[in-house]
C-alpha cells in the first residue's frame, strides 16, 4: 500500500460469470493529485471497475485501498473524502434539485449554506427550487456533478461525466474539473470511452480492454514510452489529387480525406517546412493541426 | 452511532416529500370511516344497545372493515414504494457511497415504514372518531353525551393491530430490497394476503405474517389472560426479526452469493438465524395448558344497572343442587371450596340469571357480568378458559355440518356398512376438531377434558348407530340381522351405560334412556314396567341407576294422568332409588301430584287481568274454569291456543268460562299478546308465577286444567285442546253428556 497513491488496486478480479471474467487481475495505481483518465471502450469494464472501487459490488480480497486506507476494512467512513458519480446521477425526480443536495448535507453532516455556492458552481442556481424530473439530461448530470462536490471530496471518481453535455458543457466541466485539480489539490478519477476528452483534461491515462489493464501511465511518458509518432494534418483543397505528388518528397503523407492530409514529424521545426513546401508547390493550406497519434494507438490496443 | 441513525432517519423523511406517500396514508385511513359514516347515515341506524360503550363498537367496526384486507395491502404498498423511492432513482449507490455504514440505511427506511403505518391507523382512529361525531349530531348528539371514549383501550387495540403487521413489512422489505420492480414485490404481497385470508378461514397456516392483522381484528379485546400481546402478535415479532436479518444480509452484502454462500461457512449464518427463529416459533406457537389451581375458588363482578341483592350460586347439574353460595358486596363476589368437584358442566347463578360453565375442583374461575335491560353476558378468566370456549363452540348451533345433516335425515338410504364409515368419519372430523382448538392466547384444553368432550360429542353418533339406525333398519329390512364391521368396535366401546363422570351432560343422559328402552325392547318414552325392571336389574353403578330411575320416575310422575297407575310406579320404584335424597323427593312430587287428584280443592293463586284487576278463582265460584297455562316465547302454546279459543266460542255459558293464564316474566309482552286474543276467553298473568306453577307442579307449559263450580280439581292435567279428548272431558264434566 502506497500512501502516495489516491486509489490503489492489487489484482482486482470480477466475474458476473463463471466463465467470462469481467476484470482479470486490474492492479491500477493512481497518484494524489493526478487527474486520472480510465479509458476504454464500452463493456470493457469501466463501470464494474467504478462499482468495486465504491464498494458497490464487493470484493473477495482486501485488495482495494483509497486514499491510503483499506475500503473493505475502512467502509463506510472511506466515503468521507471522496464523492462520486457513477454511471447515471442518482437523484430523487420527485424532489427539488436543492433538496436531492441536502439529502447529502444530511447524510454527511454538511452545513446546507454549501447547497447554493454549489448549485451556482454547476450552474443551476437558478433551477434549484425546480423538481429534478424537470431537468434536462445535461442538468442532471450537472446535479449529478454538484452531489459529488458538495462535501469538498479529496477524491472524485466521475463515470463519464460528461455524458449528455453539450459541446459548452463539455468544456465548463472540463475546465472545472482541471480547476478543482489544481486550486484544491483533488485527484479525480475519470472513466470516459472519449479519447478526445481524456486527452484535453487529464495528466494519466489507462487504458483497459476486456477487463485487462492495457497500459497506464502518465500522458507525458505515453509518446515515449510506446513511440507514438506525432501527426501534423493540413486542410488543403484537393487532397486525393496533391497526395501522389507530395508522396514523392514526403513519404509519410497520407490523404484522409478529400482535404486532409497527414503527415508524420519528428520535431517542430518540420511543420513550418511542410507548410512552405506546400505553398511553394502552389498547394492553399487553409488549416493546420497537431495531434498525438493516440487514435490509432487506442485502436491497436483495443482492437485484439 | 445514534448520530449516523439520526440523520439516515432524517434523509429518508425528506425523500418522503412529494413521493405522494402521505397521500397514501391520509387516502387509505379516510376510506373505511366514510363510507361507514356515510352508510350509517344514510341507513339511519339506530343503536340502542347500551351494553358495550358506542365509541368503542363503532370504531372497531371502522378497523375490523380495514385491517383484514386493506391494511396488509397499505404496508404492502408503503414497503414497496419506500425501496421504489431508491430502485427508480438509482438512490442506493448514491446513499451506499455515503459515509453512513448500511445498517443505519437499512433501518432508517423501515423505521420510516414503520412510523407511517402507525400514522395511518391514528389517522383512522381520527377520521372514525370525527365520523361518529358527524353521525352522532345527525341524531342529536346523544352518543356523545352518554358515553366517554375509552381510549385507552382503544389506543392499545390499535398498538397491537400495529404490531401484528410488523412480520408482513419485514418480509415484504427484504423482497422489496431484493426485487427492483415495483409490480413483483407488490403482486407477491397482494396474492399471499389472499391466499392467507383464504387459509385462516380454514384454519390452515395461520402462522403467516400475512394472516396476523385479520386476527388481531377477530380478537379486539387481546388477552384474557393478561399477556401484553397474543401469540400471533409476538410471532409477527419475531417474523419481523428474521425477515430484517435475511433482508440487510442481502442488502449489506449485495446478494444472495455473498450474504450467505460466499464462503460457503456463511451459510451457518443463515441456518443460525432460522434455528433461532425455529425456537421462537416453537416457544410462541407452543399450545399452553393452565395448571391446576392450588385450591377451588370462583370469584366475579358485576356489570349493572340493577343493583343485585341476590347471592351468587354455583349449583351442580343436572339437578340444580347447590355446591356454594356467595354474597355479592358492591357487585363484587369471592368464594372459595374445600370438597371435590369431579369435571364437567356446572351452572353459575345470580338470582335468575343463570349460565352454564366447565368447571371442576381445583380450578379458580372470574366471571364478568354483564347484565343490562338488553343483553346479558359473561366473560369468563380463570384456568378453564379453553375448556369453556371450546365447549361453547361445539354446542354451537352455528356449526351445520351438512354430512352430519345427510347421515341423520338419510339414515335408511345407508348400508350398515356405510353408515359405520360414516360415522367413524364424522368422529373422527369432530376429535381433529376438538385436538386442534386453541383459543386466541393458545391455550389448549387440559387432557381430562378434552377426552371428556371427545367421548360427549361422540355420545350423538354412538347413539345413532346403536339406537337410530337399527329402528330404521329394521322396518326396511325387516327379516336380516343388522351387522355392523368390525372397525366401528373401538368407537362402541369408548361410552358404556356405566360412565358416571358424564352424568352432568344431558346428552348422556339421553343417551342412557335410549339405550336403556332399546335395551329393554321398549318403545322410546313409554312409562312400561318391563323398562322400569330392567333399569332395576341392570343398570349400574348405583349412581346411575339412581339417575335413570330418578328422572324416569320423575316423568311419569308429570305425566302419567291415571293415578292408580302413576302411584303402582310410584310404589314400586321409588324404593329402588339408592339414595334417599333422591327417594324423598320423588315421594314429595308424587304426594303433590296426588293431592291433585280430581275433587281437591284447587291451590289458591292470583293473577291480573288486562284492566290490571287482581283476580283469582274465587271470582268464577259457580262455574267451571276451563284454564290455559302459557307463555308468549312458548310456540306449542300458540299452536294449541286457536283450538282453546274456538272451544270457548262453542262453549262459553253461565256453566263454563275459559281462562289463559301466562307466565310471562315480562308483563308486557302478555298484554301485546293477549290483546290479540279471543275476547271469550279471560286473560290473565300470573303474579307470583313461580308460586303459582309449583303449587299446581307446573314443569312445561302448554298445561290444560279444569276447576269446578266449587272451586275443586276436575282435571289437573287434562289433555290438549287439539285432541278430541278434550272436548269429551268439558262435555262429560260440564254438560254431563254421555
Amino acid at each position: 500500500m502506497d500512501t502516495s497513491l489516491a486509489i490503489e488496486t492489487n489484482n482486482l478480479n470480477y466475474s458476473f460469470s463463471k466463465y467470462r471474467k469481467a476484470i482479470n487481475n486490474l492492479s491500477l495505481q493512481v497518484p494524489q493529485g493526478s487527474i486520472f483518465g480510465f479509458l476504454g471502450p464500452n463493456g470493457a469494464g469501466k463501470t464494474t471497475t467504478m462499482r468495486m472501487l465504491t464498494g458497490m459490488l464487493p470484493s473477495d480480497n482486501d485488495n482495494v485501498f483509497l486514499m491510503g486506507n483499506s475500503l473493505q476494512k475502512t467502509m463506510p467512513q472511506v466515503f468521507e473524502n471522496i464523492g462520486t458519480l457513477i454511471e447515471m446521477p442518482s437523484l430523487y425526480l420527485h424532489l427539488s434539485g436543492y433538496n436531492n443536495l441536502k439529502i447529502i448535507c444530511i447524510l454527511r453532516g454538511i452545513d446546507v449554506a454549501r447547497i447554493n455556492a454549489t448549485l451556482d458552481l454547476v450552474g443551476l442556481l437558478q433551477d434549484g427550487k425546480r423538481k429534478v424530473k424537470e431537468y434536462s439530461l445535461g442538468m442532471k448530470q450537472r446535479l449529478g456533478i454538484a452531489m459529488a462536490l458538495l462535501p469538498n471530496p479529496k477524491l472524485l471518481l466521475l463515470d463519464e461525466p460528461v455524458n449528455g453535455l453539450d459541446p459548452a458543457g463539455m468544456v465548463e466541466v472540463r475546465e472545472l474539473l482541471k480547476k478543482l485539480n489544481k486550486e484544491h489539490n483533488i485527484t479525480v478519477f475519470i472513466s470516459s470511452h472519449l479519447l478526445n476528452e481524456i486527452e484535453k483534461t487529464c495528466t494519466h491515462i489507462s487504458i483497459i480492454h476486456k477487463g485487462n489493464l492495457k497500459y497506464q501511465g502518465s500522458l507525458s511518458d505515453l509518446q515515449e514510452s510506446q513511440g507514438l509518432s506525432k501527426e501534423v494534418t493540413f486542410t488543403i483543397n484537393d487532397a486525393i489529387a496533391a497526395e501522389q505528388m507530395v508522396k514523392q518528397h514526403y513519404n509519410t503523407a497520407k490523404a484522409i480525406n478529400r482535404n486532409t492530409l497527414v503527415f508524420e514529424f519528428e520535431h517542430e521545426d518540420d511543420i513550418p517546412r511542410i507548410n512552405k513546401w506546400l505553398v511553394g508547390q502552389g498547394i492553399n493550406v487553409s488549416g493546420i493541426n497537431t495531434k498525438l497519434g493516440l487514435e490509432d494507438w487506442f485502436m491497436k490496443m483495443t482492437s485484439k | 452511532m445514534i448520530k449516523n441513525s439520526i440523520k439516515a432517519f432524517k434523509a429518508e423523511w425528506l425523500k418522503l416529500k412529494g413521493s405522494g406517500m402521505i397521500w397514501i396514508v391520509l387516502i387509505m385511513s379516510f376510506i373505511i370511516p366514510l363510507i361507514m359514516t356515510l352508510a350509517t347515515i344514510i341507513e339511519g341506524r339506530e343503536f340502542h344497545d347500551t351494553s358495550d360503550n358506542l365509541w368503542k363498537v363503532l370504531i372497531e367496526q371502522c378497523y375490523s372493515a380495514f385491517a383484514s384486507f386493506f391494511y396488509p395491502i397499505f404496508l404492502i404498498l408503503v414497503v414497496v414504494r419506500l425501496c421504489q423511492i431508491e430502485h427508480r432513482n438509482n438512490g442506493w449507490k448514491l446513499i451506499e457511497t455515503q459515509p453512513i455504514h448500511r445498517f443505519h440505511l437499512f433501518v432508517a427506511k423501515f423505521k420510516t415504514a414503520l412510523i407511517l403505518s402507525l400514522a395511518c391507523l391514528l389517522c383512522l382512529l381520527l377520521f372514525a372518531l370525527l365520523g361518529i361525531t358527524i353521525y352522532s349530531f345527525t341524531k342529536g348528539g346523544e352518543i356523545l353525551h352518554k358515553q366517554p371514549i375509552p381510549i385507552v383501550k382503544i389506543l392499545y387495540f390499535v398498538l397491537r393491530l400495529w404490531i401484528a403487521g410488523f412480520g408482513l413489512m419485514a418480509l415484504q422489505y427484504a423482497l422489496s430490497i431484493w426485487i427492483p420492480n415495483f409490480a413483483l414485490p407488490f403482486i407477491v404481497g397482494f396474492v399471499m394476503v389472499i391466499a392467507a385470508s383464504i387459509m385462516s378461514s380454514f384454519n390452515v397456516a395461520v402462522w403467516l405474517p400475512y394472516a396476523a392483522p385479520s386476527l388481531t381484528v377477530k380478537n379486539k379485546n387481546g388477552s384474557i389472560i393478561n399477556s401484553w400481546l397474543l401469540h400471533h402478535e409476538k410471532l409477527s415479532v419475531a417474523w419481523m426479526l428474521l425477515f430484517l436479518f435475511i433482508g440487510y444480509q442481502y442488502f449489506y452484502f449485495k446478494g444472495w452469493a455473498n450474504a450467505f454462500f460466499k464462503p460457503f461457512t456463511k451459510v451457518f449464518k443463515l441456518l443460525a438465524a432460522i434455528v433461532l427463529f425455529a425456537i421462537c416459533f416453537w416457544f410462541i406457537e407452543k399450545p399452553v395448558q393452565s395448571k391446576p389451581y392450588h385450591t377451588t375458588v370462583v370469584a366475579g363482578m358485576i356489570i349493572s344497572d340493577d343493583t343485585l341483592k341476590d347471592n351468587f350460586v354455583l349449583y351442580r347439574l343436572p339437578d340444580f343442587d347447590t355446591v356454594l353460595t356467595a354474597p355479592i358486596i358492591n357487585n363484587k363476589y369471592h368464594a372459595t371450596f374445600n370438597g371435590v368437584l369431579p369435571l364437567g358442566e356446572y351452572a353459575m347463578g345470580i338470582g335468575k340469571y343463570k349460565f352454564q360453565v366447565i368447571f371442576s375442583s381445583n380450578d379458580s374461575l372470574y366471571t364478568k357480568w354483564n347484565i343490562s335491560k338488553t343483553k346479558n353476558t359473561v366473560d369468563f378468566s380463570g384456568t378453564r378458559v379453553a375448556e369453556n370456549e371450546l365447549y361453547k363452540s361445539m354446542m354451537s348451533k352455528d356449526n351445520f355440518d351438512y354430512d352430519d345433516y345427510y347421515l341423520k335425515a338419510n339414515m335408511k338410504g345407508f348400508k350398515p356398512d356405510e353408515f359405520a364409515k360414516k360415522i367413524v368419519e364424522q368422529v373422527s372430523k369432530i376429535n381433529k376438531k376438538i385436538d386442534e382448538f386453541t383459543t386466541s392466547d393458545n391455550i389448549k384444553p387440559a387432557e381430562d377434558f378434552v377426552a371428556m368432550l371427545k367421548k360427549i360429542m361422540s355420545i350423538e353418533y354412538i347413539n345413532l348407530m346403536q339406537n337410530e339406525y337399527p329402528r330404521t333398519y329394521k322396518l326396511y329390512h325387516p327379516n336380516q340381522k343388522l351387522n355392523y364391521p368390525t372397525e366401528i368396535e373401538p368407537l362402541q366401546k369408548t361410552i358404556t351405560t356405566s360412565d358416571t363422570s358424564l352424568l352432568k351432560f344431558e346428552v348422556y343422559r339421553n343417551y342412557l334412556s335410549q339405550t336403556f328402552h332399546h335395551l329393554a325392547g321398549v318403545r322410546p318414552n313409554s312409562f312400561d314396567t318391563t323398562y322400569f325392571n330392567y333399569i332395576v336389574a341392570n343398570a349400574s353403578p348405583a349412581t346411575i341407576r339412581d339417575n335413570v330411575l330418578n328422572s324416569e320416575i320423575s316423568e311419569a310422575i308429570s305425566n302419567m294422568r291415571d293415578s292408580s297407575d302413576r302411584n303402582y310406579i310410584a310404589e314400586k320404584y321409588i324404593p329402588a332409588v339408592s339414595s334417599e335424597k333422591l327417594r324423598t323427593k320423588l315421594t314429595e312430587k308424587n304426594k303433590l301430584q296426588n293431592s291433585f287428584q280430581k275433587g281437591r280443592p284447587a291451590p289458591f293463586f292470583i293473577a291480573e287481568n288486562l284492566l290490571g284487576q287482581p283476580a283469582t278463582l274465587l271470582d268464577y265460584r259457580g262455574r267451571f274454569v276451563a284454564i290455559d297455562v302459557w307463555a308468549t316465547w312458548c310456540g306449542p302454546c300458540k299452536r294449541e291456543s286457536p283450538y282453546f279459543d274456538g272451544l270457548a266460542e262453542k262453549y262459553t255459558d253461565e256453566k263454563l268460562v275459559f281462562a289463559s293464564i301466562s307466565v310471562d316474566e315480562e308483563k308486557n309482552d302478555w298484554k301485546r299478546d293477549a290483546d290479540d286474543k279471543s275476547k271469550n276467553v279471560v286473560q290473565l298473568w300470573a303474579l307470583q308465577k313461580d308460586v303459582f306453577m309449583h303449587s299446581y307442579g307446573i314443569e312445561s307449559i302448554p298445561r290444560f286444567m279444569l276447576i269446578d263450580p266449587n272451586g275443586k280439581i276436575v282435571s289437573i292435567n287434562m289433555p290438549r285442546p287439539s285432541e278430541q279428548e278434550f272436548e269429551a272431558i268439558l262435555q262429560q264434566e260440564v254438560f254431563k253428556m254421555k
